[in-house]
């Protein structure tokens, strides 16, 4: 499986710079972006294929290809989000390292979630403050720090093993 | 093969034992018959010894170098290291079954060994959950991933794998191995599956209580499993914490990508259980004190075991492509069968047994441990919720909108980092709360000084030049929190030294050592918050810069300055199948001489595709310089260099954390004696009263 992975993405970092050198006839560039360029918009995409790593970081052939195309683009003048915006078009949203702004559901769903689970706890510690305070028998336990008060709670505590 | 029949036969024994164990137990449990039961005890103990021997078996395989064996032929090659060869037992996943399946016999072992001393209605239900559980790996291991295979050659010149041989095949044996995948040839990659593992399997033992308190149905037997699984939920909860530090530390030592966690699908399975375990640990301290959140803490350990089930699933089935799955295989259809199943049976028991496990006691106030704990719970589902969300959102957004689209590192860090910081600021201020009712008057009476001192902390580090509101935030909250955590303790001290004059050293490990698991808690609170320190750290002020430098050419980053001296490659002797670049560098830290680096940064390649991107460290409390050499390439050799800022803290902070749970684990003398002086008690009080 993971030869496989290896030669698709060989494939595709070919295929691409097949489809580029085909379509784009590249003009001189202009001036060598520096790697700490390439990476830095390396770091917004992902291969398709392989596994979860950013483009920065991956050393497979296809990524390099990637990065040099990437280069590539610098040198013409091309900016961050064009280039990222070239690999989406191409590839779709999976090479995208972040979607969460494209993808509101995402975060509107645990959202949405973390609410109706919160305004839930709420209702339920309500209803269970209001039964525990009609319920209330004896004096709550509380205490000063540093007062024998407190000393004592950490004594009958430890006598719990609580 | 001799060696492969006695293993294969140990196997079926095994499964055979299982399933005797589970019908005996079960029927031992209905008829009370207690005879039944303790057959079905004894079933269950002959498991692990059988399963010894089946792994054993397979470990002489691989030192044999017996390739007929289809595993062996899979993970081992003749040239490969004796501790490699045994190791390999893992290293692949028909291996990693049977491994799994002997963990968890052990565990299960453990708990039977005794007589059993508990609620005696909850013995045969926990035998038959645990061993139930301890079946169906049983039944995977032995019809879909059966690791005594063996290589035929059939009449038509076709090689295949069975157990049992095809008509008309006899046995095939190649020359030579496959040999373990390079990526787990790493002394990380080698025990943090294990230790992983060790966890996954620790909960079933709390996950078999709560149904056995289900099945057995009685009130007391409630209460009960909650005190009895303590220790093996702490145990669970400790294995689980290691292997995911380890992983998190193999990770930066030889991934080479600066980090430690990068939201791996695979990881996420393994935190997932972590996460929701860490809830269940903290609500059983309701339900044992205040007979509260019963049914809460049922799901809590149902959810937990599910996707404990689901992580294992993960990472031997490759559902979702990541670093560490294995291929597609088999295992997909019983996996999930097996946790529809576990899902089902388990919301069933619960609906039935609803008023059994109806609450003692009331809320008193909002401002009490119990609501902190409520809070706590809801923090860490939360979190939960979007690791899984984020986990399976390929799968999802596969099958709904038909694009696959993936959570990455910076989704994950945006939707977590907030969550995390609200846990950390409960984490410190939840143990000030008193049992029933506190109010918010004590509690900002008593965090007066550590917010002061954090906002000082929060000043300190504007004026250090760090803007970031999030980092700022992250800080402050952490100081915070460790203050009031180290408050705490020092206050429990002072109660201690008034109350008994004692000196401070003697109040401290008497405080300790009276409740461990409270003290143990408090400690495990304070490695979280220097972990802090170290993800805020790398997370958001990283450095990095990348160069093609020709030899003696530098590259300068912070105070760093490094000159490239040329690189080697080689092929080691015991490897072959692994190419290794050497780069070598000087390091000149803040205008200091040049000291070559030593280990150098390397780089391995594999030849099967993939590689090792280990760095050359500097690493100091206040920041890891990390080199990485990419290779070289005409003349130039490609260095890349991040400094990860108090990136130490993390593991300084691990360590803390793994001791804190030790302390809260370990069976103590002192708490051992007065459970006993307590029993003693109530039999005279009993006896009295009859």
């Amino acid at each position: 499986m993971r030869r496989v992975g290896w030669l698709v993405s060989l494939f595709v970092g070919l295929l691409m710079v097949a489809s580029v050198s085909a379509q784009e006839p590249t003009p001189a560039p202009a001036r060598r972006p520096s790697a700490d360029d390439v990476n830095r918009v390396a770091r917004q995409l992902y291969c398709p294929v392989c596994e979860n790593e950013p483009l920065d970081v991956c050393q497979t052939p296809a990524c390099v290809q990637w990065k040099a195309q990437i280069a590539q683009y610098l040198a013409e003048g091309k900016s961050d989000e064009e280039i990222v915006q070239i690999f989406v078009d191409r590839f779709g949203l999976r090479v995208k390292a972040n979607v969460l702004a494209d993808t509101p559901i995402l975060w509107i769903g645990p959202l949405v979630v973390a609410i109706l689970g919160g305004a839930f706890a709420l209702m339920l510690i309500r209803r269970m403050t209001r039964q525990g305070r009609a319920a209330q028998t004896s004096p709550p336990a509380t205490g000063t720090p540093g007062g024998d008060e407190y000393a004592m709670r950490v004594e009958r505590d430890l006598n719990q093993n609580l | 093969m001799i060696i492969v029949d006695i293993g294969l036969i140990a196997l079926v024994l095994a499964f055979a034992s299982a399933a005797y164990a589970v019908g005996a137990a079960a029927y031992g449990g209905r008829t009370k018959r207690p005879a039944w039961v303790a057959s079905a005890r004894y079933a269950a103990l002959t498991i692990a010894p059988l399963l010894t021997i089946a792994c054993l078996m397979v470990i002489l395989s691989n030192l044999t170098d017996n390739y007929n064996l289809e595993y062996t032929y899979r993970v081992s090659n003749r040239d490969q290291l004796t501790m490699l060869k045994i190791t390999s037992l893992w290293g692949g996943q028909h291996g990693s079954v049977l491994f799994f399946a002997w963990l968890m016999s052990l565990f299960v072992f453990a708990l039977f060994v005794k007589e059993w001393r508990g609620n005696r209605d909850l013995e045969p239900w926990v035998i038959v959950v645990s061993i139930g559980t301890q079946l169906f790996f049983l039944f995977l291991s032995l019809f879909f991933a059966n690791p005594f295979a063996r290589l035929w050659l059939g009449g038509d010149g076709e090689v295949s794998a069975a157990v049992i041989a095809p008509a008309g095949a006899r046995p095939f044996t190649p020359s030579d191995g496959q040999g373990l995948n390079p990526l787990l040839r790493h002394w990380g990659m080698i025990i943090h599956p294990p230790l992983l593992y060790l966890g996954f399997v620790g909960l079933t033992i709390p996950y078999a209580f709560g149904m056995a308190a289900l099945l057995g149905g009685s009130t007391a037997s409630d209460a009960a499993w909650i005190k009895a699984t303590r220790r093996w939920t702490l145990l669970a909860w400790l294995f689980l914490s290691l292997g995911l530090l380890l992983g998190g530390r193999w990770a930066y030592d030889v991934l080479g990508w600066g980090g430690y966690w990068g939201w791996d699908p695979v990881e996420n399975s393994a935190l997932l259980p972590w996460l929701t375990a860490t809830a269940f640990v903290h609500s059983v301290m309701i339900q044992e004190k205040r007979g509260m959140f019963k049914i809460w803490n049922m799901i809590l350990i149902v959810t937990t075991f599910c996707l404990m089930i689901l992580g294992t699933a993960m990472t031997r089935t490759g559902a979702i492509s990541s670093v560490h799955a294995f291929a597609r295989s088999s295992l997909v259809g019983p996996f999930a069968a097996f946790t529809g199943l576990v899902l089902l049976g388990s919301a069933v028991l619960v609906i039935w047994r609803w008023n059994y496990l109806r609450s003692e006691n009331r809320l008193e106030s909002w401002w009490s441990r119990e609501a902190a704990f409520v809070l706590n719970n809801f923090l860490f589902l939360t979190i939960a919720f979007t690791v899984f969300l984020g986990t399976y959102y390929s799968l999802f957004s596969e099958l709904l909108v038909g694009e696959v689209k993936m959570v990455r590192l910076d989704d994950y860090n945006r939707l977590i980092g907030p969550q995390v910081v609200a846990l950390v600021l409960l984490m410190g201020v939840g143990p000030l709360l008193a049992w029933r009712k506190s109010s918010p008057q004590t509690l900002a009476r008593m965090t007066r000084q550590a917010a002061l001192v954090a906002l000082v902390v929060v000043a300190a580090v504007f004026a250090l030049g760090f803007r970031d509101l999030g980092a700022l935030a992250g800080f402050g909250v952490i100081a915070y929190a460790g203050l009031i955590t180290l408050e705490e303790i020092y206050r429990g001290v002072r109660a201690r030294m008034k109350l008994s004059a004692e000196s401070p050293f003697t109040a401290l490990s008497r405080l300790i050592a009276r409740n461990r698991r409270r003290y143990g808690g408090y400690v495990v609170h304070v490695g979280v918050i220097l972990m802090g320190v170290g993800v805020i750290g790398t997370m958001m002020y990283q450095q990095q810069t990348q160069r093609g430098l020709r030899l003696g050419e530098s590259i300068t980053i912070g105070d760093y300055t490094i000159i490239y001296q040329g690189s080697e490659q080689y092929v080691p002797e015991k490897e072959p199948d692994k190419l290794v670049l050497v780069g070598h560098v000087l390091l000149s830290v803040a205008g200091g001489p040049f000291q070559e680096m030593n280990p150098p940064p390397y780089r391995e390649i594999f030849q099967q595709g993939g590689g090792l991107l280990p760095p050359a460290l500097r690493s100091t409390l206040a920041e890891d310089l990390y080199i990485l050499f990419m290779g070289e390439e005409g003349g130039f050799g490609t260095l890349k260099v991040l400094i990860n800022p108090l990136v130490n803290w993390i593991w300084i902070g691990g360590v803390v954390l793994i001791v804190g749970t030790l302390l809260a684990t370990w069976p103590s003398g002192a708490a051992a004696t007065a459970t006993v002086r307590a029993r003693r008690r109530s039999l005279v009080v009993g006896e009295a009263g009859r």
